[in-house]
């Protein structure tokens, strides 16, 4: 009995909406890898004109202040700021956010840098109370360490704004490292073109690479299996997606971990909000939103040269909690710019990108979790050779597999990093493999992620570092740091 | 609605598994195929390199050279080329490029440049821009003049590279060619044509306000290289040009230095924008008389930061005196933002006395 109710509803209704669904979701995802690769031989051809060497000589690069808020990174902190001190770029200053660390990141950086109170003005209104230190050295005169009552990244990355002075800010992720040239690609197209306000650049699993001296020396695929999975889910979804939507300016996304952005600007939209748990998210459609109404088009751009690297988590624990919340971070971005789907001065583009991240992103696990229940039901009760099933499991392995494998693509025609042909096609046979556990597993964290978004329920979670840049570094003299500043 | 019979979906799923085979294979294809051909190129572009620096060394003769670029491609004696004359002297690029000036590769640039795609012919106008040869720079200025933009840009950099005065005179000619580019790109294009065009520099900017981003470049590239002759014309436009002319003329008299300038930059620490009091306070620290601090001590109290800021660093520019005035305003001042940032500053003053170096980064 209960088996024809099964059978009745995957003929009926529902299942032709799953099988739609799906299966526009197959269409849009080979739409965006047309674009990107488009996009890549637009990126191919921009690198081949940009004389970037000359033009960056002396003092014309435009300033920029790297923001990196840390919480509890003991373990990286030190590192990490040894290796951005490693960055090529004619001009920046770091301005080190403690976001009231349980554990001793603030004493870590006191140590290594020698750092001393000291008195900065701040350039922007911002709570004073929160702000319990500041910290500087003579030795290292582009770094200042704020240390901060714990409030929340968004809260940070503002206080952090206020004691910065250049006209563009990077915000990077406490653990993440820096091709030497990433500072580089990210400010060009500022430097080209002045409609421009956000670049975002490419962010990659470090697990499994060998780091040295803060910098990324040889890449490897990780022994993890779950973190194997993810640097095909970043390539398919960081690279290809970004470049897809980047090909028609319709960019709302771009990485907390690598993203540069025009001061300016973002003050003129009042800073991150503090009140999501996807501030960057957020912040790029404010941006979006801002660029629009004042005619400023190609205001986000993505450059997959501009690469950092991160440590992604090698535990389902870890891995849940941050699909979750970047889930909520998403719903709650999209709800707080819904205003963007009546705004008159938006193009068809970006209307298109803006339905996309609603029913594709947001929604798009709620149908695919439907169509999972669905095919477990009728394989339960013996019913799995029904045209519904073959058909709905051929649409969701086929838009899987071959979106994964069309990001490896890219990966190699446009920012190459994998030398050995055997990771590779390990990395094929992994974008098969993720359809069958891995992506059923992150459709119900991003579930879970939508539910908590409805519930207005606030969950940051913590990431346990294992420290991959603990990897033996030279120690920084005070005169390479200046050097370096 | 869809209930397709399971035989063509048998067919169907054939047919998916022979797409996702053959996206397997094309990325394994593709990737052994890229890495060799990189490799390959690497090292062609580096034995024909060494052919150049064998050329200017006389160890390796034209016709030898040439040779060996006929047995190698297109994109590797570019690649060589760029790779080659990052290094080099004005003297040993015009012997390479006399060298290799009729060589089919070059020839074939020309033709490229007048017809193709747009982005094909900003490539051409690079390539053929890296060839040192008066016979190009007639393509390069109709390049130039025709557009679009990202041709003309390309045709600029090759022609500021050999120094070509005819592109700089069109350009502040029409100083509204490269507008959408900024401020920055215009400053490195028109520091690449030399200082030795100055006075055209300077007289394109002798207009009443200079409202055109390449007008405000050239302001900028005078003040980069100290053009003393153009200090009247920047006072002029600090009293009465556009906004970021402003801006530019202040800080373009700060490089220069002339305690000539005092009066005027004096008389624009009191404009009504705060870019320009900022470059002022800036400027004033620059030229290193004690005429300048009482107004210096006047912009610490500035109501915008950033003059605050400038204003106190100027002032340890200004040793004793200014120590003393920042002193005071940290000791006795009543604005307490004003204070603030004197307490910043003279801690920044206090560290760079034990470790030198630091406040010329900061300040």
């Amino acid at each position: 009995m209960s088996g024809e109710w099964v059978l009745k509803l995957s003929e009926g209704t529902l299942g032709d909406i799953i099988l739609v669904y799906s299966l526009a979701i197959l269409l849009q995802y080979l739409a965006m890898n047309v674009l990107a690769f488009a996009d890549a031989r637009r990126e191919i051809r921009d690198r081949m004109l940009a004389d970037r060497l000359s033009l960056f000589e002396g003092d014309l690069a435009p300033p920029v202040s790297l923001l990196v808020p840390a919480y509890n990174e003991e373990a990286t902190i030190v590192e990490s700021i040894r290796s951005l001190m490693q960055l090529r770029y004619p001009v920046f200053e770091m301005v080190v956010v403690n976001d009231g660390s349980k554990d001793a990141t603030l004493a870590r950086l006191v140590e290594a840098f020698g750092l001393r109170r000291s008195y900065r003005t701040l350039r922007a209104r911002v709570p004073r109370e929160r702000v319990r230190g500041v910290y500087s050295s003579p030795d290292y005169p582009a770094l200042v360490v704020l240390d901060l009552e714990n409030g929340g990244k968004a809260r940070a990355l503002n206080i952090a704004l206020a004691f910065s002075r250049h006209p563009l800010f990077c915000a990077i992720d406490a653990d993440s490292i820096l091709e030497r040239d990433t500072l580089l690609h990210l400010a060009l197209p500022f430097f080209f073109d002045t409609r421009v306000i956000v670049t975002g650049g490419l962010v990659r699993p470090a697990n499994g690479c060998v780091i040295q001296r803060g910098l990324v020396q040889s890449t490897a695929l990780p022994k993890s299996h779950l973190a194997r999975f993810q640097i095909i889910e970043y390539l398919r979804g960081m690279l290809a997606g970004r470049m897809g939507w980047n090909h028609i300016d319709s960019l709302f996304i771009v990485s907390g971990a690598l993203g540069m952005f025009s001061r300016d600007a973002v003050m003129a939209v009042g800073g991150y909000r503090t009140d999501t748990l996807g501030e960057d998210m957020e912040l790029v459609m404010r941006l979006q939103r801002w660029a629009a109404k004042n005619g400023r088009e190609k205001a986000v751009r993505f450059t997959a040269s501009a690469v950092a690297w991160t440590e992604v988590p090698e535990t389902t624990k870890i891995l849940h909690r941050q699909r979750s919340r970047w889930q909520q971070g998403l719903a709650e971005s999209l709800w707080l710019n819904r205003s963007l789907v009546t705004a008159a001065h938006f193009s068809p583009a970006h209307a298109l990108a803006f339905a996309s991240q609603v029913f594709v992103e947001l929604l798009g696990p709620v149908i695919e979790f439907a169509g999972f229940i669905v095919l477990l039901a009728l394989a339960v009760t013996g019913n799995l050779a029904t045209p519904f099933a073959v058909l709905y499991l051929l649409i969701s392995v086929l838009s899987g597999t071959a979106s994964s494998l069309f990001g490896l693509l890219l990966e190699i025609v446009v920012c190459p990093r994998y030398k050995r042909g055997r990771d590779l096609a390990l990395l094929g046979l992994y974008a098969v493999l993720e359809n069958f556990g891995y992506r059923q597993l992150t459709v119900w964290w991003r579930i879970r992620g939508v539910w908590n978004a409805l519930c207005r329920r606030k969950v940051w979670g913590e990431m346990t570092r294992r420290g991959h840049l603990s990897a033996p570094i030279a120690v920084a003299t005070p005169e390479e740091g200046k050097a370096a500043a | 609605m869809l209930s397709p019979s399971l035989e063509s979906l048998r067919w169907l799923a054939v047919a998916s598994l022979a797409v996702v085979l053959a996206i397997w294979c094309a990325v394994l294809v593709l990737h052994a195929v890229l890495r060799r051909r990189q490799s390959t190129r690497d090292a062609s572009a580096n034995a024909i390199a060494l052919e150049f620096a064998s050329l200017l060394m006389g160890r390796t003769a034209p016709d030898s050279l040439l040779g060996r670029l006929d047995g190698s491609t297109p994109e590797v004696m570019w690649d060589a080329l760029e790779r080659f004359s990052d290094n080099i002297s004005g003297e040993e690029w015009t012997a390479v490029s006399d060298a290799i000036n009729g060589h089919p590769f070059v020839l074939a640039e020309r033709s490229r440049i007048q017809r193709g795609s747009t982005s094909r012919r900003a490539l051409a106008a690079r390539r053929i821009g890296m060839v040192n040869a008066a016979a190009h720079r007639g393509l390069l200025h109709e390049a130039m003049v025709a557009g679009p933009l990202v041709v003309r840009l390309s045709s600029v950099l090759s022609l500021a590279r050999a120094h070509d005065v005819g592109a700089l005179r069109w350009l502040m000619r029409k100083p509204d060619a490269l507008d959408p580019l900024g401020k920055h790109l215009g400053v490195a294009i028109l520091k690449r044509f030399g200082p030795r065009h100055r006075s055209l520099l300077r007289r394109s900017i002798e207009c009443d306000r200079a409202d055109h981003a390449l007008e405000v470049a050239a302001i900028e590239v005078l003040g980069i290289w100290k053009d003393t002759r153009s200090r009247v014309i920047l006072e002029g436009l600090l009293t009465r040009g556009a906004l970021d002319a402003r801006v530019s003329s202040a800080r373009a008299l700060g490089r220069i230095g002339s305690r000539e300038s005092l009066r005027v930059l004096q008389a624009a620490a009191s404009d009504e924008a705060w870019q320009v009091r900022a470059q002022v306070a800036r400027a004033l620290g620059g030229l290193r008389s004690p005429e300048a601090v009482p107004t210096l001590a006047l912009l610490v109290r500035d109501t915008a930061w950033w003059v605050r800021r400038n204003a106190a660093y100027a002032l340890v520019n200004h040793g004793e005196p200014g120590r003393a005035a920042l002193y005071r305003i940290a000791e006795l001042g009543h604005d307490a933002f004003a204070r603030e940032m004197a307490i910043e500053v003279m801690q920044a003053d206090l560290w760079d006395r034990h470790s030198p170096g630091g406040l010329e980064r900061v300040g």
